[in-house]
């Protein structure tokens, strides 16, 4: 752009590419920055930095930890029933279900959904490593907290397909939850309530 | 030109207010229609379908004309606002629905967000607040057009009269997307056929919900459109047998059952026939990398006196059943919820003047009526029949005294 000086649109262009930031907006994201304290700028520069040097995959349930901290926080708390796995889509459902305290086992995190327009299947998915921890045994049950739209059913058909005759009993949440919703988006009481009445998938 | 206003009885809740806020061309704009006809006048492409628009994108959830939802919000403006207030009639309270839609630049925490009384809702909870007709110039094509007009047609009465088919219109869209790039995987050999497993049964348990709100819909259509049909009629035509058929692409025997009351599959038969069919069509499926069987390839056909309307009619006699088909889609939203808004986007321009005439008779004993026009004649006629007259001036509306 003409009449901007280098740094001023690097940083433009930059914020420019995160999800729904136009490239008004990243303008004015910029001469904010421009107009705080250094140690503001800093600041927000090593925030963006330690997300990706500071946060790891925990080896057991795939969930956002902390780099150093695997497994993680809640795969190694002790009190926790290793023989429960729900399964969820994303870290932010697993802290909706935190929330409850009605789960007292551990997670399994995709980080996703089987999509076929976006180009996502089982094998884009957190499922290997699913599968590899079940094989290893004593799981009892595994608890198919996906989204209760279409790409989430199908992803606990998917996986209720390919867990069934290695686990006891696989479970779906169920309804209740607002059709066509995000898990992080609902309430307590109807979290609390889907739990409580999952159901076996038929097969 | 007979454009009269309607009886000034209980014609029930009403459109009392529309308010635009950056929506198209309007940077902020106010109409306060009459209970029976409204009429917007003005030279063409100065705004007058984006009102309708506004109302219709509002009660339905969607525009009939909007590439993508930002296209709705006024250049170089964060969201466009669209508030209908509903009221008057025999029953207390009104009801305020207020639509936002975000730009193609939305601020932070801008997503598009329909609320009814300040409660955020699902579009499908309109069906018990406001429902809308709207008849659009390109809808005299409708029986010689593409199938997917006729769709819209049907889809627009059914996703407005019942809150569950209005979901699962939506859904059985998204689910023929995702097969439709499923198969394309599988074309390519990026994913396994049994990959459609679940696809497959949800196209099945959908479809047949939506084939059967179709059904219905249309016996329902077919039970008053001859009478109408009459009534728009020409002299010549009057006394014509007219019907809708459905067509769907199940090879089942329903269609030649002899007593109509069996040509009515249940829900279970039709998911049944679907699950089959889409057995026979897989391989090909696969090859073409798109799903051949479902409620988006399916269609309707109009028939006059037992010919096939699209390929034996005039244009005049086409004309008669479009008209008939919109009254009678007028007629059964009113029967079991709120009596709709009717919009009439410069149609009388399409007619020729006795049909138009009898159309606008017609109309004006069916409740509220906004009118948009860019001929002196039809604004002529309207000025002498108390209806009330609205201009758009330098991008606002103004009422005419
Ligand atoms: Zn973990």
């Amino acid at each position: 752009m003409a009449g901007l000086i280098a740094p001023v649109a690097r940083l433009i262009e930059e914020f420019s590419k995160l999800p729904g930031i136009g490239t008004k907006t990243a303008q004015r994201l910029t001469y904010h920055v421009l107009r705080a304290s250094t140690d503001d700028a800093r600041s927000l520069a090593a925030a963006l930095v330690s997300i990706k040097e500071d946060v790891a995959y925990c080896s057991v349930c795939c969930n956002i930890t902390e780099t150093g901290v695997d497994p993680c926080q809640i795969c190694s708390d002790p009190r926790r029933e290793v023989a429960h796995i729900c399964v969820v889509e994303e870290p932010l459902d697993v802290l909706a279900i935190e929330r409850t305290g009605e789960f007292r086992g551990r997670y399994h995190v995709l980080h996703g959904a089987i999509s076929p327009i976006d180009g996502i299947g089982p094998e884009r998915l957190r499922t290997r490593e699913l599968m590899a921890r079940v094989a290893e045994g004593g799981i009892d049950e595994v608890i198919l907290a996906t989204n209760p739209n279409l790409e989430g059913e199908a992803t606990a058909m998917y996986l209720a397909d390919v867990l069934g005759s290695h686990v006891a009993s696989v479970t779906r949440i169920a309804r209740g939850l607002p059709v066509g919703g995000d898990l992080e988006y609902a309430d307590d009481v109807t979290l609390i309530r889907s739990l409580q009445g999952r159901r076996r998938i038929e097969r | 030109m007979a454009l009269r206003a309607a009886p000034r009885v209980d014609t029930g809740k009403h459109l009392t207010r529309l308010a635009l806020e950056n929506f198209r061309s309007y940077a902020s704009a106010e109409l306060t229609p009459d209970p029976g006809l409204t009429v917007v006048a003005g030279p063409n492409g100065i705004g007058k379908t984006n009102l309708l628009e506004a109302i219709h994108a509002t009660i339905v959830g969607r525009s009939h004309r909007a590439g993508v939802e930002a296209d709705l919000v006024r250049h170089g403006t964060p969201f466009a606002r669209v508030r209908l207030d509903l009221g008057g009639g025999t029953g207390a309270g009104g009801s305020s629905v207020e639509l936002v839609v975000p730009g193609p630049e939305p601020m932070p925490g801008i997503r598009k967000r329909l609320t009814i009384n300040g409660v955020p809702r699902r579009t499908s909870a309109l069906t018990d607040v406001a429902r809308v007709v709207l008849f659009r110039p390109e809808e005299m094509l409708l029986l010689v057009g593409s199938p997917s007009e006729r769709r819209r047609f049907l889809d627009g009465i059914v996703g407005q009269r019942d809150r569950r088919a209005a979901r699962d219109l939506v859904d059985v869209a998204r689910v023929v997307t995702q097969r439709n790039a499923l198969l394309r995987a599988i074309r390519a050999e990026e994913a396994p056929l049994d990959a459609l497993a679940f696809w497959d049964e949800q196209l099945a348990q959908l479809g047949a919900r939506v084939m059967v709100a179709r059904l219905e819909v249309l016996r329902e259509l077919n039970e008053r459109i001859v009478p109408l049909h009459d009534a728009v009629a020409t002299d010549t035509e009057r006394g014509s047998d007219v019907s809708l058929t459905y067509l769907d692409g199940l090879k089942e025997a329903w269609a030649d059952r002899a007593d109509p009351g069996e040509r009515m599959p249940g829900e279970g038969e039709l998911a049944a026939a679907y699950r089959r069919r889409i057995a026979d069509v897989r391989q090909k499926e696969a090859w073409n990398g798109v799903s051949l069987v479902g409620p988006q390839r399916d269609d309707l056909r109009a028939g006059l006196d037992a010919r096939d309307v699209a390929s034996h009619a005039s244009r005049g006699q086409q004309r008669t059943i479009i008209l008939a088909m919109k009254l009678a889609e007028t007629d059964l939203l009113g029967i079991d919820g709120p009596r709709p808004v009717v919009l009439l986007d410069d149609v009388f321009s399409e007619l020729d003047p006795d049909r138009a005439a009898r159309l606008s008779d017609l109309i004006a004993g069916r409740g509220q009526v906004i009118v948009t026009t860019a001929d002196p004649g039809t604004l002529e006629a309207a000025r002498s029949r108390e209806a009330a007259i609205w201009r758009i001036v330098d991008g606002n509306l103004e009422r005419e005294a």
